[in-house]
């Protein structure tokens, strides 16, 4: 599977453990699709940015848990992470800024003219928690890396 | 959290106060019989029936800070190891 | 709701913070030199931000504003008054000049990573200390609180010495447990009174007649423990010396300027408001309760000080017995008293910054920090010892600084509701303040052992903040009206 090529399999005792890898193969796909799931229904089901968020990123703590932290700064590189982040953030804000142009209130959806007024409403809920689910996936997986580095 | 020695535990101690208080908000936000808030095109549900949603956000960001802390607690805890070579706060009074 | 687009500058002074503390971490990863530029131009844009809002509010009258479109009391209200302008400018105005500072200080002292970093920490800092001074409901609030709490936290431990990562350590734990009882204490007051606008809760407690039950007078000591400890009054402040002590001087000058203040404002603000004076007063006795506390914080802060061999923890302490002043002016419970405790939160923040940034630019140059190695430094930089003179004197309280208005008013206050004994402690206080401040400038400028002197050349850099924070302490100390006049609206419309 051309996903799993440039990974060193090797652990540190060069063990490999069949059984836990291919589990962990064919399990992450599904976690990260509840996540999106969880993130994207956020305005019908319990659930929204954080709670989605955090579950995309337990998939890649297990990666990193199974094939160690060399593979994970190679899938998921600190930039692109810090990338997420930081524009997760500004989305949310901008948003907000957004509503103020139109000369609504701060996030005052219902001002925005594109489409009616209730779809309005749900597209930017929709799209607001969208960019808090990668921001936080970004931001747990960072900290996890972190954590397990040497000289932080 | 002030009668255990190990810097760990003193954290735990106080992750596990945290979540005590987020007991509490569940309990407020509870009636019997209730419905979650979510509109519903098909029923009619009187707004008497509905659970509270708001304990709920509450607990939900208080949650998330509590996570940020103990990211920020356990690096704190991860250099300290690095620097004195232990995690007894006897010892580390000793070595400052 | 008046003011037109001026309306949306309360929010916009939050959201620009928090934006550019965002964005700094990706500019730091193309260009790291622009990161510095984009911090300075973001905190002098908020700075100048924070002066329009005052002028438009003295013009127009408090500004309340809602988010989502929704009509308080259902959704988030923010609301700015004169007191939430006065904060803003001083919060701004020292972070601006801290990250002006900055710049030269910690240029040895942290990798080069670690700066975008620290320059991100300062920016979520400014903006959480904007929500919190703006927030009108109690959850807002304590969102806030702990944005702060955690960004000041990292900054502690920035520059990763040893003693520095362990006194944060400890300011996490003890200021962890604030969160902790001040959450909890919200959760009381929601059970009670289903709303968590401060203003609504105000007149719910009202209407249904529930202040004296049990519920609300333990969410009333909760709120006021949990705070306590954050802002380290009196027997719960022992976080403070070492926090301060091994922190850099600039985030020192910040915390004890911006950070402390903001969780006294927090207090004031949610036990006038909430609760009201009558409720305090005689009800619970807790202004009397404040008395006693401040007026032991004022004495045993400075008695501690005198006996310090540090300089920083010795403002450390100094800054525990000037929080007993704000104090004493709330706990005398008349309009003057409380002016007189906010002007002297103002003029003490201005003073001790420019006190720990002139201790920094030593620190900076020389590595010293023990009182006694002092010797002769009035000679081996003259400019930061004047300026830390000047500063100095106005902490303590000589004509024409902005601590003497401050304290005559606290000293007039207290004797105007009858507590003479009060006016005893400011002058046992203002005495002890003189003594460990008067060891120093005498020893570093009349000192008469014979040392080998060489001037050092003082960076021009880290030079200007300080003086132009020790030229406020006098512009404020003459022309003290200014920000008096900012303040006496409010005292109307707390009390």
């Amino acid at each position: 599977m051309l996903y799993w090529e440039g990974i060193n399999l090797k652990s540190n005792d060069g063990t490999r453990d069949v059984i836990v890898e291919t589990i962990v193969r064919l399990i992450i796909p599904p976690i990260q699709l509840f996540g999106l799931y969880v993130v994207m229904h956020g305005h019908l089901s319990p659930g929204g940015g954080f709670q989605g968020g955090v579950i995309v990123a337990s998939t890649f703590l297990l990666f990193a848990l199974v094939f160690g932290l060399k593979n994970i700064e190679k899938r998921f590189k600190e930039l692109h992470r810090t990338l997420l982040d930081s524009f997760g953030v500004a989305f949310y804000a901008i948003m907000g800024l957004v509503c103020i142009i139109f000369s609504g209130n701060y996030l005052d959806y219902q001002a925005i003219p594109f489409l009616s007024m209730e779809q309005m409403v749900k597209a930017s809920i929709i799209l607001i928690l969208i960019a808090l689910g990668l921001k936080v996936a970004a931001i747990v997986t960072s900290i996890f890396v972190y954590s397990g580095k040497e000289g932080v | 959290m002030i009668a255990k020695k190990n810097l760990i535990k003193k954290f735990i101690g106080f992750n596990i106060m945290e979540s005590s208080i987020f007991l509490f908000f569940i309990i407020i936000g509870d009636k019997e019989g209730a419905i979650s808030p979510i509109l519903l095109r098909n029923h009619e549900v009187s707004t008497l029936e509905y659970a509270n949603p708001l304990p709920s956000v509450i607990i939900i960001t208080a949650i998330v800070i509590t996570v940020g802390t103990t990211a920020i607690a356990m690096a704190l805890i991860i250099k300290i190891y690095e620097e004195f070579g232990t995690l007894n706060t006897d010892d580390i009074r000793g070595l400052w | 709701m008046e003011g037109g687009v001026y309306n949306h500058i309360p929010i916009l002074l939050v959201i620009i913070p928090l934006i550019s503390a965002y964005l700094i971490p990706v500019l730091g990863h193309f260009y790291k030199k622009h990161t510095y530029t984009l911090s300075v131009l973001t905190s002098l844009f908020v700075f100048l931000s924070s002066i329009l809002l005052a002028f438009i509010i003295v013009e127009k009258g408090p500004i309340s504003y809602y988010t989502v479109g929704v009509e308080p009391p259902l959704a988030v209200e923010v609301f700015a008054d004169h007191l939430t302008a006065l904060m803003a400018i001083l919060s701004s105005g020292l972070t601006f000049f801290t990250i002006f500072y900055s710049k030269s200080f910690i240029r040895n002292k942290i990798p080069d990573k670690r700066k975008v970093t620290y320059y991100s920490l300062i920016h979520l800092l400014l903006g959480s200390l904007m929500w919190i001074i703006i927030g009108a409901d109690i959850f807002n609030i304590f969102v806030g609180i702990e944005i702060l709490s955690i960004s000041s936290y990292t900054l502690i431990a920035i520059s990763h010495e040893r003693d520095a990562i362990l006194s944060a350590f400890n300011y996490l734990l003890l200021g962890s447990i604030g969160s902790a009882l001040f959450l909890l204490g919200i959760g009381y007051l929601y059970v009670m009174t289903g709303t968590l606008n401060l203003t609504d809760i105000a007149t719910r407690i009202i209407e249904l007649e529930i202040g004296n039950s049990v519920p609300i007078l333990t969410s009333l000591g909760l709120i006021v423990t949990g705070l306590s400890v954050k802002s380290a009054i009196f027997p719960l402040h022992f976080w403070m010396p070492d926090a301060y002590s091994k922190a850099l001087s600039p985030i020192c000058a910040l915390s004890s300027g911006a950070i402390v203040n903001a969780m006294l404002y927090v207090l004031i603000r949610i036990l006038l408001t909430v609760y009201g004076i009558e409720y305090i007063s005689h009800t619970v006795p807790l202004t009397t309760l404040f008395l006693w506390i401040s007026g032991i914080a004022m004495i045993i802060g400075s008695l501690y000080a005198v006996f310090q061999s540090d300089v920083k923890r010795m403002l450390a302490y100094s800054s525990v017995s000037q929080i007993g002043y704000v104090l004493l002016g709330f706990g005398v419970g008349t309009h003057l008293g409380f002016s007189a405790g906010f002007l002297h939160l103002f003029n003490h923040a201005i003073a001790k910054a420019a006190l720990f940034f002139a201790v920094g630019i030593v620190v900076y140059k020389t590595g010293i920090t023990n009182v006694r190695d002092f010797d002769k430094m009035g000679s081996r930089m003259p400019i930061t010892m004047s300026l830390f003179s000047i500063s100095a004197i106005a902490m303590v309280g000589l004509p024409p600084t902005n601590s003497f208005f401050s304290k005559f008013l606290l000293a007039y206050a207290s004797a105007d509701s009858g507590l003479w004994i009060f006016v005893f402690v400011i002058v046992i206080s203002t005495l002890l303040t003189a003594a460990y401040f008067f060891r120093l400038i005498a020893l570093s400028f009349f000192s008469s052992t014979n040392k080998n002197v060489e001037k050092k050349k003082e960076p021009i850099s880290l030079i200007i903040p300080t003086a132009i924070l020790t030229i406020a302490c006098l512009v404020f100390g003459i022309g003290f009206s200014i920000p008096l006049s900012l303040l006496e609206p409010v005292a109307g419309l707390l009390l």
